[in-house]
């Protein structure tokens, strides 16, 4: 229905496409650090690089997270297939896993991928079609371990970037598939595991917005409570917590009766559709709003879940979080009824969020690899936006101080002497003729330097005098 | 160069329209609660601003008295008005559903095939009357469920070839206070609701969505958009709403790990 940008005035025909960007020196220097030490990192734990094609077959998208994932795909036909320009890297790491092109190599594969991803969004969404996704990917092993090892990776990427108090949260997927009834087929399995996220978010929501009250977030509020009511309407729900008997004006009480309202939506939904018993029911909704320090939690899941099929996950979950204490990581808070949004998490799942902003997700994933038509493979990771970490990173960044020298003959006759110097330093490692560096002039056989020293045209003599040219240059220079 | 016409609306959805344009960045000179002014000063460069119905802005852009308007996407597609009318943008503001309602006494009635299986068959001295202010819409219903030609009650069917007759199913032109109709003087109503409120206090239920989630949406004129002067005025103003439009209301769908 929505035809798109439409006509353009022909003076911004030079301007990137809508919600993408140039990129100026700058920008890609620090973002090429991010890169480099996010590599780095992945790699002091153990994980190798790989990379896929830009682009995939476009079902391989749909296949896992639904066909209503196409309206964020950017989109292309070639030999009359459909492709899309990846808009992440877990479903194309899964795939080539499922290929078998993974299989002569020792387990468990621990890849890393730093890629360009792209989603379709509105173009005045503030949101940007491409963005640099980086992320770790541990297939074949199922210990609370690797799910430890992930997590612990990636906060220490965060922290060694210079964000101040990455807040880690912890939860797991494997309580409600553990709780769910055999019989249910993994579509409406999808749907209930569907319906606790979105529980979770409610809730979050709420509380967030009975915090900050933020406008934007009363809005998503009202939406959020709109999908209720047609729920309420679809499944005949006419209890005491029907939308359409609680005309709330004020933002306020519609934020604290919500919670409420959602649950008892979600619980009389999945007695109509027969999804849930109504025990069941009851029991994972007093679970999702479990939340709180590891001994709080631990205390009180345990009693709630006592003598279930939940207590081996939740167990896992345990287990994980003490292995964190292990890599000095605490202060995180675990709440199992934790919102990722996704229904292809089967166990551990966390978010690291800094000021409200989410910084990285992830989790374990054990179906993923064998949904593709792959064996059967225990899998975890997680990832970051490189887009994301480089606007909170760079607020505090900095000019960067160009490295290196220029040169400037002071006539043609120095001009060899200029070119053979540039070349000796080139061989040295260090950057010659960027625009903006410390600028010398090459003089008859000699080096002259703007603030007055003179030396000769020797390359180790030259690099000498730009050390003291520029004191305090090497504290500044970047440790990665 | 002669400025665009612009509609924007004139009643229910007036204060919504009022506070989307003041996110816009546009600070709307006479469109206030009460105004006995119909032609507000939006203070946009060519562009000529009129307050009018919103049922009436989308036949009024098909016909090409006006450029450019805000409707509710219910209306745009109740005056018929897609041919000539481009769809430029969802604002996400004043959204209702348009929905078929009964008595909420008929159990056995879930469904609108339910509700027109139980008619069908009926001579028309018992017809179903069905009372909309959107007769296009209902008359498309009724079109999907049966192979019936509804009667329309209206006082201008006089005006139009199609009269009012005997059919098992008639629609009623209604003007207003639409869920009031039911049961003694009809069976059933199409009307928009938000929460759903109203109808429960009138015992009334709904059995199908019409239209789920019309909000109001800015549309323009095909022709208009041909124009090169017109063009630019009508993307000077689609931009400035673009950007209060929509990132609060539609949500971002996360795949992948983040």
């Amino acid at each position: 229905m929505n035809p798109g940008p439409g006509p353009v005035p022909a003076m911004l025909d030079n301007a990137p496409p809508p919600a993408t960007r140039d990129s100026l020196p700058a920008d890609l220097a620090l973002r090429r650090r991010l890169e480099r030490l996010f590599s780095s990192n992945a790699q002091s734990y153990g994980f190798e690089e790989i990379a896929t094609p830009m682009y995939e077959r476009a079902d391989l998208f749909a296949a896992r997270s639904g066909p209503e994932i196409k309206s964020s795909l950017l989109t292309f036909h070639c030999d009359h297939e459909e492709y899309a320009l990846r808009p992440e890297m877990t479903a194309p790491v899964c795939r080539l896993a499922a290929s078998g092109a993974l299989a002569d190599l020792p387990r468990p594969h621990k890849l890393f991928y730093v890629a360009p991803c792209f989603r379709y969004c509105r173009p005045h969404s503030g949101r940007s079609r491409e963005f640099t996704q980086a992320g770790i990917e541990a297939l074949g092993d199922p210990s609370p371990s690797a799910d430890a090892e992930v997590i612990a990776a990636t906060h220490r990427f965060l922290r060694r970037i210079g964000i101040d108090g990455p807040a880690l949260k912890v939860g797991t997927a494997g309580i409600f598939r553990a709780l769910l009834p055999e019989r249910l087929s993994p579509d409406d399995r999808a749907a209930v595991i569907g319906h606790l996220d979105r529980l979770a978010g409610i809730g979050e929501r709420s509380v967030m917005f009975l915090d900050t009250q933020d406008p934007l977030l009363a809005e998503r509020l009202r939406g959020d409570r709109r999908e209720l009511a047609s729920l309420q309407i679809r499944s005949g729900y006419e209890g005491e917590f029907a939308v359409g008997d609680r005309p709330f004006l004020d933002p306020e009480p519609m934020a604290l009766g919500l919670p409420d309202e959602a649950a008892a939506t979600y619980k009389h939904l999945w007695g109509v559709e027969g999804y849930v018993p109504e025990d069941v029911a009851e029991l994972m909704i007093r679970t999702s709003a479990i939340r709180g320090t590891l001994d709080e939690v631990s205390a009180l899941a345990s009693e709630t879940l006592d003598g279930t099929r939940a207590e081996r996950p939740l167990r896992d979950l345990m287990d994980v979080c003490g292995r964190l204490d292990h890599y000095g990581i605490g202060g995180f808070e675990v709440a199992l009824g934790i919102a990722r949004g996704l229904t292809f998490y089967t166990g551990t799942v966390f978010e690291i969020t800094s000021a409200r902003t989410k910084l990285s997700g992830g989790g374990r994933y054990d179906r993923l690899v064998e949904l593709f038509g792959g064996e059967s493979t225990p899998a975890t990771g997680c990832a970051v936006r490189l887009d994301t970490l480089q606007g909170i990173v760079g607020a505090g960044a900095g000019s960067l101080v160009p490295e290196g020298i220029a040169l400037r003959p002071a006539s043609p006759a120095d001009e060899s002497d200029a070119v053979r110097l540039a070349e000796a330093l080139r061989d040295r490692g260090t950057p010659v003729g960027q625009a903006g560096a410390v600028e010398a002039r090459v003089e008859s056989g000699m080096v002259l330097f703007p603030a007055g020293a003179a030396v000769e045209a020797d390359a180790e003599a030259v690099l000498a005098a730009l050390a003291g040219e520029r004191p305090g240059r090497s504290a500044a220079r970047e440790s990665a | 160069m002669n400025p665009i016409r612009f509609a924007i609306p004139k009643g229910s959805l007036e204060k919504k329209t009022r506070a989307f344009l003041e996110r816009a960045g546009i600070d709307p000179q006479g469109y206030a609660d009460g105004s006995r002014n119909y032609r507000p000063d939006l203070g946009v460069e060519g562009v000529e601003t009129k307050m009018m119905r919103p049922q009436e802005i989308p036949y009024l852009l098909q016909a090409g008295f006006f450029d450019l308007g805000i409707s509710g996407v219910d209306w745009y597609y109740e005056s018929e008005a897609t041919g000539n009318v481009e769809d430029l943008l969802d604002l996400g503001f004043g959204r209702v559903d348009i929905v078929l309602c009964v008595s909420s006494e008929w159990r056995d009635v879930r469904s609108a095939s339910d509700l027109f299986a139980r008619f069908v068959d009926s001579t028309g001295t018992q017809p179903l009357r069905i009372w909309t202010e959107y007769l296009n819409l209902t008359e498309s219903l009724i079109r999907q469920h049966t192979d019936l030609e509804p009667a329309l009650y209206s006082p201008y069917t006089r005006l139009s070839v199609r009269r009012s007759g005997a059919s098992p199913i008639a629609i009623f032109h209604s003007f207003g206070a639409t869920e009031s109709k039911p049961p003694e003087d009809g069976e059933a109503i199409v009307d928009n609701t938000e929460t759903g409120t109203t109808l429960r206090a009138n015992g009334l239920k709904i059995i199908h969505k019409v239209l789920e989630g019309s909000t109001a949406h800015l549309l323009a004129n095909r022709r208009a958009m041909r124009n090169r002067d017109k063009r630019e005025a009508i993307a000077r103003v689609r931009d400035m709403m673009a950007a209060a439009a929509p990132a609060p209301i539609e949500e971002e769908l996360v795949f992948g790990h983040i």
